[in-house]
């Protein structure tokens, strides 16, 4: 089934703007602030002159009122690179009992779908990595950087063809998938993070002096723990069963999920990585206006 | 009314345990839940053991077609009652069909001969057969409140020892006929005896001669081989030693095909007695070789050693322990063989109820193969 977005999603996406803290490095025209300095489009600052900088740069009218030397520095906006990690692992196989045909993976290629998106609206350029998943090469599956509709539409059909299951692979085996993403690219990452592969993952690129962003899905199930009497709880990534009664575990494992998810989100913002937890029920623009909404806190 | 033939087979309705405890499960054990939040899932106890019954319908749907199946084991069978006013009439085949059916006023009854099969009075008259056992066959077929009326000759042929007693009641109709016993009887074969040794037993030899007299006046025509060479011939009706010596190989041959021997003053004597004298001492052995017989006498046939030959009645009984005649041929009167009915009446004939039951286990089977699938199916 394609990946499609919801038309009333699809309107509140465009008050949304993919921004980034770092600069990008990029070549070409964009709407980012960039790094480049000099002879530029828009009138950024004035700057004292360093021995190095052209001279030709000095801004003369400047030196004549206050006789002393000034670089006039002008801004050039650069394209942003957007790189979504896709966490494609047997763990997104779950689904809430409510609605067992909308399962994790679903919820995270949506995401995928309006993060794409959000840089066509901007002219951005994005692209897709997977991590895990059924594709034979591994994680080595996704879709190179590229920008348009056009490139919007092959990341659909890429989608579309993925099928998730099965354990992650550790995390030394995907950093070779990872060396497309150039420094100072957006990185979000779209995981259940309960195991700790797609966590280093992360914290590796972060303090690789890329912006990385993560949003963690989780289901309604697991937050509330909903059921009652006896159950056979089953892991999708495979592992042994539990046969448990379930109003004994429930204060139990929903003390343990806390803890567990404020211990991500700790070890997430030690690394400078802004972190939104999900409950996927809940429609797809609620994290990417929380990550990227312009008016917001969080901007 | 339905009875059960077998009523000790429905204790095969103990499988009925069967179903109830394939679906007296735990819940637990159904309810799967893909989980993958699993490792923070402490390691806890079992789950209470809440045993229900799942999908009722279904186990009603097999404790019916267990039951069924117990049921057709334990062979329920209707009585099977005629039409008010049905009829039956037998007729032997030694009455003509024309003089029963105008000795007889029931033109509606389905008339029939009283042979085996009964085929309809219709068909070409059978041979006559003995009656007695025809017509307890027909009283144990024909549904109760049949109506039965038997045509047979008023002499009646080969009645056996039991009396007629019947379950329905009967009209007994003995017409005149010709009685079986117009044949004119054959008179019995002349008897041949051979008899060996008679050189040296002058008085046995007197004995013998004084016997066959005595039959012949009884009216029985015998002749003596006195001097017989060579093996027994084939119409030889008994060879007598008189010297007790065993016979050689080809009289063996002739007495295992159906000879018969009588051995005096022998010296081996086997098998059981058949004649005694009034003191009870045995006088006679017999014993089978073969397909004929051996009589062994172990004294010789003389008045000095078997006191019992001046008994007037000795050579009658020795006849008929020597050559047993036939039996012949014993008739009756027809009205000393009215039928007696019984009451009150036994149950009547079954009509088995198993095919109709056999139809309604198949449909059972196929509904809860039906329903077991799709059950599956929508839960899968």
């Amino acid at each position: 089934m394609t990946v499609l977005i919801p038309p009333d999603v699809r309107a509140r996406l465009k008050s949304l703007r993919l921004s980034t803290r770092l600069t990008p490095a990029g070549q070409g025209l964009g709407q980012h602030p960039s790094r480049s300095r000099g002879a530029g489009l828009e009138f950024a600052q004035y700057r004292a002159y360093e021995p190095g900088d052209e001279p030709r740069q000095i801004d003369w009218k400047l030196y004549a009122r206050s006789d002393r030397y000034y670089v006039r520095d002008a801004t050039r906006d650069a394209p942003l690179a957007l790189w979504v990690l896709l966490d494609a692992s047997g763990s997104m196989l779950q689904a809430d009992r409510a609605r067992p045909a909308w399962r994790r993976f679903d919820a995270a290629k949506l995401l995928a779908a309006c993060l794409a998106e959000l840089a066509v609206q901007q002219g951005d350029a994005f692209g897709l990595v997977v991590l895990g998943g059924a594709a034979p090469r591994g994680g080595l599956d996704g879709l190179p950087l590229g920008a348009g509709p056009r490139h919007r539409d092959r990341l659909r059909i890429a989608l579309d063809r993925l099928a998730c299951g099965g354990a992650l692979p550790d995390e030394p085996s995907l950093r070779p998938s990872l060396a497309r993403i150039e420094p100072a690219s957006l990185v979000v990452v779209l995981s259940d993070f309960f195991d700790d592969t797609p966590v280093t993952l992360a914290e590796r690129l972060a303090a690789a002096r890329r912006e990385v962003l993560t949003i963690q899905l989780i289901a309604a199930d697991e937050r509330d723990f909903p059921f009652g009497g006896g159950h056979r709880f089953v892991d999708p990534e495979g592992g042994p069963e539990r046969l448990v009664d379930a109003e004994a575990v429930r204060e139990e494992f929903l003390r343990r999920f806390a803890e567990a998810r404020a211990g991500l989100a700790r070890r997430l913002a030690g690394a400078g990585i802004r972190h939104v937890e999900y409950v996927f029920d809940a429609p797809p623009d609620l994290p990417l206006r929380t990550l990227f909404d312009p008016r917001g806190a969080a901007g | 009314m339905p009875v059960l033939l077998a009523p000790w087979a429905l204790i095969a309705l103990a499988a009925l345990a069967v179903p109830v405890l394939i679906h007296w499960v735990r819940r637990s054990e159904r309810q799967e839940v893909m989980f993958a939040a699993l490792r923070w899932l402490g390691r806890a106890n079992r789950p209470r053991q809440q045993r229900y019954l799942h999908d009722l319908p279904l186990l009603l749907l097999r404790l019916l077609l267990l039951a069924t199946l117990a049921l057709l084991l334990a062979a329920p069978a209707r009585e099977s009652h005629g039409e008010p006013g049905s009829a039956s009439v037998l007729v032997s085949p030694a009455i003509d069909a024309a003089a029963a059916r105008a000795a007889v006023a029931a033109p509606t009854a389905d008339w029939r001969w009283l042979a085996p099969g009964f085929p309809p009075l219709d068909a070409p008259r059978p041979l006559p057969s003995p009656p007695a056992s025809l017509i307890r066959e027909a009283d144990a077929q024909l549904p109760r409140g049949t109506r039965l009326t038997v045509v047979i000759p008023q002499t009646i042929d080969a009645p056996d020892a039991g009396a007629l007693r019947l379950a329905h009641a009967v009209t007994w109709t003995p017409l005149p006929g010709p009685s079986p016993a117009a044949e004119p009887a054959r008179p019995p074969p002349p008897l041949q005896l051979a008899i060996h040794g008679a050189a040296g037993h002058a008085d046995s030899l007197r004995v013998v001669r004084a016997l066959a007299a005595a039959w012949r006046a009884s009216g029985r025509e015998v002749r003596l081989d006195e001097t017989p060479a060579g093996p027994p011939a084939s119409d030889t009706a008994l060879q007598i030693r008189l010297d007790g010596s065993e016979p050689d190989a080809a009289t063996l041959r002739w007495v295992e095909q159906g000879g018969r021997l009588l051995v005096t003053a022998a010296g081996r004597t086997s098998g059981v007695v058949v004649l005694a004298d009034e003191s009870g001492r045995p006088l006679l052995y017999e014993a089978a070789v073969g397909r004929g017989h051996r009589f062994s006498m172990p004294a010789a046939l003389t008045p000095a050693a078997v006191p019992a030959l001046a008994d007037p009645s000795f050579p009658r009984r020795l006849l008929a322990a020597l050559l047993p005649a036939p039996a012949s041929a014993a008739t009756a009167e027809a009205r000393q063989l009215q039928p007696q009915t019984i009451e009150p009446a036994p149950p009547g004939p079954y009509r088995p109820l198993a095919p109709a039951l056999a139809l309604a286990a198949a449909l059972l089977f196929l509904l809860e193969r039906l329903w077991a699938s799709r059950r599956r199916s929508a839960a899968a």
